[in-house]
C-alpha cells in the first residue's frame, strides 16, 4: 500500500516530527553540553526536552494496512493495521465512517478485542503448518507434515468414504465469519455431497419463533437506527457487554429522550445504564410478555387499523376444529392458502388478499373493512377471529397472575406497559439468550407481538434479531453448483443422534416435571424428532449417515453443544479422520487426527454484516506467514489434491440418488474454480463483489482505501437502504401493502398445524408453565451468556484479557450462595449434576440472584483442571414446534427455521472444590 | 502555557477496556511496562489499580506537599500472567494451560462487583489516566527536577535521561498513575499521547474510546466541549479534587437515580440507587448540581424541547468532541 495515502509516511513522519522539536526548544547538540544547567521550577520552565523523541519514534511504522476481526462477531469494524519490519505491530480504528443527517456518526467503531489483535494472533496456539496427530486423540501430540501429505490423506479418505460408505458421509460443518472463507467450504461440500450442518440453530442462534411470524426471523435496522427510537427494550442482549461498537448509539439515544429498559435475570452492565431493570426470573420471560400483551390488549392499547391490514388477527378461524377458515372448505377444489376475513360493511366471509394462495399480491383491503373482534356465521361455518382467540387465551396472564412466575410485581409491569403504549417508535433488542431457553420460542413470538399491537413494526420500530448478513448475489453465486444441493442438516438434531444427547438427556430430567411444566417428556421429543424426519419435515441424514470424514472448518463442535466430553467422545466413535482447519489450536482441535493452518490477520476476504451500512475489507496487511493459506486457498488445494487422487486412481463420476444429484470426482478442482475462473483470493472476492448488485463495479478497488465501503440500496433483504437515513427492515410491507413471506402473506400471529394445535401454542402464549425445566434435586441454574471479553472462544484466550479477568476460568455467585456454601471469592470450586463437572475459581458477583451459577461461555477446554469444561454439565432438549414442516413458510430452512440449541434448561449444584 | 484536558462522560462509559487496550498496544506491551496500564478502567466502589490506591496518600494538603506517599508494592498492580500454550498444546506435555503464577489480584480484580445486594446492588465504570495536573504532586515531589510540564498542551511528562529512579513522584502521586520502570530504572507514566497530540491526532485512549464517552481539548477554548462542560455546564468534575493536584480530567459523574430500586415487596423504590454520599466522595460538592442539571437536561429532550447540553453529550462526530 502506498504509505503516503495514509499522511504518514516513515520518512516524512520522522522529519516532521524532528522540525516539530527543533521549533519547541534548542537544537538537541546544545542540549548535551547544557545537563548542568540548573532548574529553577520545572512547572514554568524545563530546558531539557530533546528526549522527547524516546517516545515519538514508538509511535511509527512501515506500512499501513486495513483489517476486519469479526471472527464469531456480527459488528464489522474497519482497523489499520500497522506494519512494522514485516510484523503487525498495532491496530487503529479507521474512523472515517460518513455521518448521516441528525444521526451520531458510527466513529470510532471495534472494541478491545480488535485492540489487542496484533499480540493474539503471535501467541504460539496460533498455528504454523499442518500437524499430524502421532499420540491419541486428545493427547496433542503431533509432528510436522507438509500441505502435501495432509491434503493426500483427506482426499484419498474423501474418496476411499464416498466409495465404501456411499455419498453423504463426509460432513463440512464451518464458520468462518468472512464471505469467500465461509463460502469456500460450502462450494466444496455442494461438490461432494456432503453434509452442510445449519451452524446457526447449533450455537443456538436462531429464532424459530419469530420465523413464524415473519420472513426472515433474523434481521435488524442498521444499529445507528436505534438513535431514533425513544424507548429501548434490552431483553435477552446485554448490548454493552455484547455489542460493544454500537452500544454508544443507546446512551445517545437516551440522552435525546429516550428511555432505556433492561429485563434480565441479572443486574448486568447494561442494567446500569437503564431507567428501568426488570428483574425476571430467568426462563418465565414469556410470562412477562404475555402480561405485556394482556395489558396492551385490555387497556385497547392496540392500532386497529395497522392489525386489520399487516396482520392475520383479523383472519377467521373455524370454532369447530381450530383451523383457519379456507377456500377449500367452501369449494372442493379451492385453495388451502386463501383465507378469509369478516367484513363488516358487507357482513360477510371475504377473501383476504396477500396470502400464499392468493393472487392478489398485495396487503391492501380495498372497501373491506375487516372485524378484529366477533362470532360470525359463515355459510354455515361458526367462525371467530384470530384477535379473538388471542384475547381469550392470553386473558389469563395479568400482571397479577404472572408475578409469582415472573417475579415481577404488577404495577411494575404496568409501568413498563404503560411507557410502551404512549412511546413513538419502540425498539426491542432481542438477545440469541432468548431461544435458548425452551420457552423461547413463545416469549420471542409474544414479543414481536408487542411491537406489532402498537403499530411500530415496519413503521417507527424494530424488534431487532442480533443481525443478518447484507444481501450479496454474487456470494451465492460462488457458493451454489447447479443440480448439487448437498446435504443440509439441522445440528441440533445430528449432534442429538450423533453425539447419544437423548439417551444423556432421558437419564438426566425429570419425566414427571417436564410433562406437568411443558406437557411431553425427552422419549416424546425422540419420538417427535422420528416423526417429524419420517414426515420429512426435518432432514434424515443425521439417522442414516455417519461424519466419517469431519472437515471442520474455524468451529470447535463440542464447545458449542451441551456435554462437551459425551458429545466428543460419541462422536468420534463414528468419525474415521477428523481435520480441524483453523488459525489456532483450539480445544475442539485438540482432537484432531489433521490440523490445517488457516491465516488469520493474513486473510483477504469480506465481511457483510447488517448491522452497518458499510462492508468491511480484511485487507491482507501482511501476506500469509510460516506455511498458512487462506481459506479459499485451502479448499482450493483440498478440490485439486482429490481430483489429482481421483485421476490418478481412475475415480471418476460417484451418482447420488438420495439427493438426485453426482459427484464428479475427477472434475472437482475444475468444478470449485468454474474452470479456473476463481483460483485466487482476489478472483473469489471480485466475483462476489462485482456480480452483487448492492455493490457493482468499481467498488473493489474503493474498499481498498478506506477498509470499508458503502452498500446501496438493493443490499436489503426486505427492502431497500435509504440513502440518508439508517436502515429499517420491513417498511415496504407497510409502504407500499407488500405481502409478507408467511404462508398468510401477514405478520402471522396464528399457527392451525396440527401440532400446534396438539401442543396448545395455535397463538402466542407461554409454552412452560412456568419455572425452569432443569431437575429440582439441583439448586442452581446455569446462566452462560456471552462475554465482554471474547466472541465466543475468539480472543477468550488472548493474554491482556485474560489479564483482565481472573487469569482462569471462573464462576460468579451470589455472596448468600458462597456463604451458605462455605465459598470464598478466589476459591476454586466444583459445579456438578449427574451429567458431569467442570472446575473453576469463585467470583464474587452481587449482581445475580440467589439461583444462578453464571460462567460466562467460550472458555477453553484446555483451561479448566482436569480438562473438564463449563457445558459438561449442559443438558439437551428438543422443541418439537421447532420440528415442525409442510406448512407454508414453517418449514426447514438452513438459518431459519429448525430446533434451536437450548442451553438454559440446566440446573446444578456447586461445592469448594 | 495551554493546557489540554479531557472529560470523560461515565453515563457512555460501556466498560469496554477498549481505551486500556490501545494504551497498551502503542504504548506498554513491552520493556518493562508490562504492568503499568497508563490508562485503566475500574469498577466502582471497589478497590481499582492499583489495589486500594485511594489510600495509598500523597497528594497536598493545605497546600503543603504530603510526604506520606506509599510505593504500592507489585502484587497491588496485579500479575502479568504467561501461559503455557506451547507446551500443553503442541508438546503434549501437562494437562492444562495455566497461568504461570497463581492469580491473586489484577488490574481489573473486582469488575463488576461494586456494593449492594441483587436487585438493589449497583456499579459503574470509571476509566484513569494521568491526570496531567495543574499542581502535580509528581513534579512537586521530584528531588531531580526531571517532571515537568510542556508549556504547549500542559502535559506532565517525566523526562526518560533525567530521571534517577528515586520514585518520590510514585509515592507523592495520589491517583496511582506515575510506575517505576524495574527495566530501564526510571519512572514512567501516561505521557497524554503527545507525539500524537503534537500532530492534531487525539490520544490513543481518546481516539479509540468506542463509547465515545471522551472529550479533548484545551481549557481555553471558549467554544470547545471541555469550556463548556466543566465551566458552562458545570456537569463534568474533577476526581478527587480535594488531593489538591488540580486534575486536568473531568468526570460527568454517574445518574444515580436510575433504574429504580425495588422495595421488599417488589414495588419500585423512590430512593436513588446508588447513594449520593458515594459519588460526592468521588467528585465532591458539585456533584448534585451536576446530576440535578443533567436530569433536568434530559427530561426536556424526553419532552421533545432542546437541550444544548445533552447535544454537547452526544457528541454526534469526532469533530464535535475532539478540538485539538
Amino acid at each position: 500500500m502506498d504509505q503516503s495515502d495514509n499522511g504518514v509516511s516513515r520518512r516524512k513522519f520522522l522529519k516532521s516530527s524532528g522540525a516539530a522539536v527543533a521549533g519547541l526548544a534548542v537544537p538537541s547538540g546544545v542540549w548535551a553540553f547544557s545537563k548542568i544547567q540548573p532548574i529553577a521550577d520545572p512547572l514554568k520552565h524545563y530546558p531539557y526536552r530533546g528526549w522527547e523523541d524516546l517516545y515519538r519514534k514508538e509511535w511509527t511504522w512501515d506500512s499501513v494496512g486495513f483489517t476486519t476481526h469479526s471472527n464469531g462477531c456480527v459488528a464489522g469494524c474497519a482497523w489499520k493495521v500497522y506494519v512494522k519490519g514485516g510484523v503487525p505491530m498495532r491496530e487503529e480504528q479507521v474512523s472515517e465512517y460518513p455521518q448521516l443527517p441528525g444521526i451520531p456518526d458510527m466513529n470510532p467503531r471495534g472494541c478491545q478485542k480488535g485492540a489487542v489483535y496484533c499480540s493474539w494472533v503471535k501467541q504460539p496456539d496460533f498455528l504454523k503448518w499442518p500437524l499430524k496427530r502421532v499420540g491419541a486423540r486428545g493427547e496433542r501430540k503431533w509432528k510436522r507434515i507438509s500441505w502435501d501429505e495432509a491434503l493426500t490423506e483427506i482426499a484419498d479418505k474423501v474418496i476411499d468414504t464416498t466409495i465404501k460408505r456411499g455419498p453423504g458421509n463426509v460432513c463440512i460443518p464451518k464458520r468462518p465469519f468472512a464471505v469467500i472463507s465461509n463460502t469456500a467450504y460450502t462450494r466444496l461440500a455442494n461438490l461432494l455431497g456432503a453434509i452442510k450442518p445449519d451452524v446457526s440453530s447449533m450455537t443456538g442462534d436462531l429464532y424459530p419463533g419469530i420465523q413464524t411470524v415473519r420472513m426472515p426471523a433474523r434481521t435488524v435496522s442498521t444499529f445507528d437506527d436505534w438513535f431514533t427510537s425513544d424507548l429501548i427494550l434490552m431483553w435477552h442482549k446485554n448490548p454493552i457487554v455484547t455489542r460493544i461498537p454500537d452500544a454508544h448509539f443507546l446512551m445517545e439515544a437516551r440522552y435525546n429522550g429516550a428511555r432505556l429498559v433492561n429485563i434480565s435475570a441479572d443486574y448486568n452492565p447494561s442494567s446500569i445504564h437503564s431507567d428501568l431493570f426488570v428483574p425476571v426470573k430467568m426462563g418465565t420471560d414469556s410470562h412477562l410478555a404475555a402480561a405485556i400483551v394482556n395489558t396492551l390488549i385490555a387497556g385497547k392499547h392496540y392500532k386497529a387499523d395497522y392489525l386489520k391490514e399487516q396482520t392475520d388477527l383479523p383472519f377467521l378461524v373455524r370454532t369447530d376444529n381450530g383451523k383457519f377458515l379456507r377456500e377449500k372448505d367452501f369449494k372442493a377444489d379451492g385453495s388451502d392458502e386463501v383465507f378469509y376475513v369478516w367484513d363488516t360493511k358487507s357482513g360477510k366471509a371475504v377473501p383476504a388478499p396477500g396470502s400464499m394462495g392468493s393472487k392478489e399480491k398485495t396487503l391492501k383491503l380495498g372497501a373491506v373493512d375487516p372485524a378484529l373482534e366477533g362470532v360470525f356465521n359463515a355459510d354455515g361455518v361458526k367462525v371467530t377471529t384470530v384477535f379473538e382467540r388471542l384475547k381469550t387465551e392470553i386473558a389469563p396472564y395479568t400482571p397479577e397472575a404472572t408475578q409469582a412466575t415472573t417475579g415481577i410485581h404488577p404495577t411494575v409491569v404496568r409501568k413498563l406497559a404503560g411507557w410502551i403504549a404512549e412511546c413513538k417508535a419502540l425498539r426491542i433488542l432481542d438477545g440469541y439468550n432468548n431461544q435458548k431457553h425452551m420457552d423461547g420460542f413463545q416469549c420471542g413470538r409474544l414479543k414481536i407481538l408487542i411491537l406489532t399491537l402498537i403499530g411500530h413494526h415496519g413503521t417507527t420500530g424494530s424488534i431487532d434479531t442480533t443481525y443478518e448478513g447484507w444481501r450479496l448475489e454474487g456470494n451465492t453465486e460462488l457458493g451454489a453448483v447447479k443440480g448439487r444441493p448437498g446435504r443440509s442438516v439441522s445440528m441440533v438434531l445430528a449432534q442429538w443422534v450423533w453425539g447419544e444427547q437423548y439417551r444423556r438427556s432421558k437419564a438426566y430430567y425429570d419425566s414427571a416435571q417436564l410433562k406437568e411444566q411443558i406437557g411431553f417428556d425427552v422419549d416424546d421429543m425422540e419420538a417427535l424428532r422420528k416423526e417429524s424426519e419420517a414426515k420429512g419435515w426435518m432432514p434424515k441424514w443425521q439417522s442414516i449417515k455417519d461424519p466419517v470424514v469431519y472437515i471442520n472448518g474455524g468451529i470447535n463442535l463440542w464447545a458449542t453443544s451441551n456435554g462437551y466430553s459425551h458429545l466428543a467422545e460419541n462422536f468420534l466413535k463414528r468419525c474415521e479422520l477428523l481435520v480441524v482447519v483453523d488459525f489456532r489450536l483450539n480445544s475442539g482441535a485438540m482432537y484432531a487426527d489433521i490440523v490445517l493452518p488457516a491465516a488469520a490477520m493474513e486473510k483477504l476476504d469480506v465481511r457483510e454484516t447488517s448491522t452497518t451500512r458499510f462492508i468491511h475489507l480484511y485487507g491482507q496487511p501482511v501476506k500469509p506467514m510460516y506455511e498458512r493459506k487462506t481459506d479459499w486457498q485451502i479448499n482450493v488445494a483440498l478440490a485439486q489434491k482429490i481430483q489429482e487422487r481421483a485421476r490418478a486412481r481412475g475415480v471418476g463420476r460417484v451418482e447420488d440418488p438420495e439427493i438426485k444429484s453426482w459427484i464428479d470426482f475427477d472434475k472437482v478442482y475444475d468444478e470449485f474454480t468454474m474452470d479456473g475462473k476463481v483460483v485466487t483470493d482476489e478472483q473469489a472476492l471480485r466475483l462476489v463483489m462485482e456480480k452483487s448488485k448492492a455493490l457493482g463495479p468499481g467498488t473493489y478497488e474503493e474498499m481498498f482505501k478506506k477498509g470499508f465501503v458503502e452498500i446501496g440500496a438493493a443490499a436489503g433483504k426486505t427492502g431497500p437502504i435509504p440513502k440518508d437515513k439508517p436502515y429499517r427492515p420491513f417498511t415496504v410491507n407497510v409502504t407500499d401493502k407488500k405481502p409478507y413471506g408467511t404462508l398468510t402473506g401477514r405478520l402471522q400471529f396464528y399457527v392451525d398445524h396440527d401440532w400446534y394445535q396438539r401442543f396448545g401454542a395455535t397463538v402466542p402464549k407461554p409454552q412452560v408453565k412456568g419455572g425452569h425445566l432443569g431437575p429440582k434435586k439441583y439448586p442452581f441454574k446455569t446462566n452462560s451468556p456471552h462475554t465482554r471479553w471474547g466472541i465466543h472462544s475468539f480472543a477468550r484466550n488472548e493474554q491482556w484479557l485474560l489479564r483482565h479477568q481472573r487469569g482462569e476460568p471462573d464462576v460468579c455467585l451470589n455472596a448468600k450462595v458462597m456463604a451458605r456454601k462455605g465459598i470464598k471469592d478466589g476459591d476454586l470450586v466444583r459445579v456438578f449434576n449427574s451429567h458431569g463437572e467442570f472446575f473453576a475459581v469463585a467470583k464474587l458477583a452481587p449482581s445475580l440472584p440467589d439461583d444462578q451459577v453464571f460462567s460466562e461461555h467460550g472458555w477453553e477446554q484446555y483451561l479448566y483442571k482436569n480438562m473438564t469444561h463449563y457445558n459438561n454439565v449442559g443438558s439437551e432438549l428438543i422443541n418439537p414446534l421447532e420440528m415442525v414442516g409442510g406448512y407454508g413458510h414453517i418449514k426447514y430452512a438452513s438459518g431459519g427455521f429448525n430446533p434451536n440449541r437450548i442451553f438454559y434448561e440446566t440446573t446444578v449444584d456447586v461445592e469448594k472444590a | 502555557m495551554r493546557q489540554l484536558a479531557y472529560v470523560f462522560d461515565l453515563n457512555k462509559c460501556i466498560g469496554c477496556h477498549t481505551c486500556t487496550m490501545a494504551c497498551k498496544q502503542l504504548w506498554t506491551n513491552r520493556d518493562g511496562r508490562e504492568y503499568m496500564y497508563w490508562n485503566n478502567v475500574e469498577s466502582r466502589p471497589g478497590k481499582g489499580y492499583p489495589k486500594n490506591w485511594e489510600q495509598k496518600g500523597g497528594g497536598f494538603r493545605n497546600g503543603a506537599l504530603l510526604t506520606d506517599g506509599k510505593i504500592p508494592p507489585k502484587e497491588d498492580y496485579g500479575g502479568v500472567w504467561e501461559y503455557n500454550l506451547q507446551e500443553v498444546l503442541l508438546e503434549g506435555k501437562g494437562n492444562r494451560v495455566v497461568p504461570h503464577e497463581k492469580p491473586t489480584w489484577g488490574v481489573n480484580w473486582d469488575e463488576d462487583e461494586g456494593k449492594g445486594e441483587f436487585p438493589n446492588n449497583h456499579f459503574f465504570y470509571m476509566p484513569r489516566i494521568c491526570n496531567h495536573c495543574s499542581n502535580p504532586a509528581c513534579l512537586a515531589a521530584c528531588p531531580r527536577k526531571a517532571i515537568y510540564k510542556r508549556p504547549e498542551d500542559g502535559l506532565v511528562v517525566v523526562d526518560q535521561e533525567r530521571c534517577k529512579g528515586y520514585r518520590y513522584c510514585v509515592k507523592a502521586c495520589p491517583y496511582g498513575k506515575v510506575y517505576f520502570n524495574l527495566q530501564t530504572g526510571k519512572s514512567e507514566k501516561c505521557i497524554g499521547c503527545y507525539p500524537r497530540v503534537e500532530k492534531g491526532t487525539p490520544p490513543a485512549c481518546v481516539a479509540q474510546c468506542v463509547g465515545k464517552i471522551r472529550f479533548v481539548g484545551y481549557r481555553d477554548d471558549k467554544d470547545g466541549p471541555i469550556h463548556k462542560l466543566v465551566e458552562q455546564w458545570k456537569v463534568a468534575l474533577p476526581l478527587h479534587a480535594e488531593y489538591g493536584t488540580q486534575p486536568n480530567v473531568f468526570y460527568v459523574p454517574p445518574m444515580n437515580v436510575t433504574p429504580p430500586p425495588f422495595e421488599e415487596d417488589g414495588r419500585l423504590s423512590d430512593k436513588p440507587r446508588i447513594p449520593l454520599a458515594d459519588i460526592e466522595a468521588l467528585f465532591g460538592p458539585g456533584t448534585k448540581q451536576a446530576l440535578e442539571t443533567l436530569g433536568r437536561e434530559m427530561q426536556k429532550r424526553r419532552e421533545a424541547k432542546p437541550s444544548e447540553l445533552t447535544e454537547i453529550l452526544i457528541g454526534y462526530t469526532n469533530k464535535d468532541r475532539y478540538r485539538l
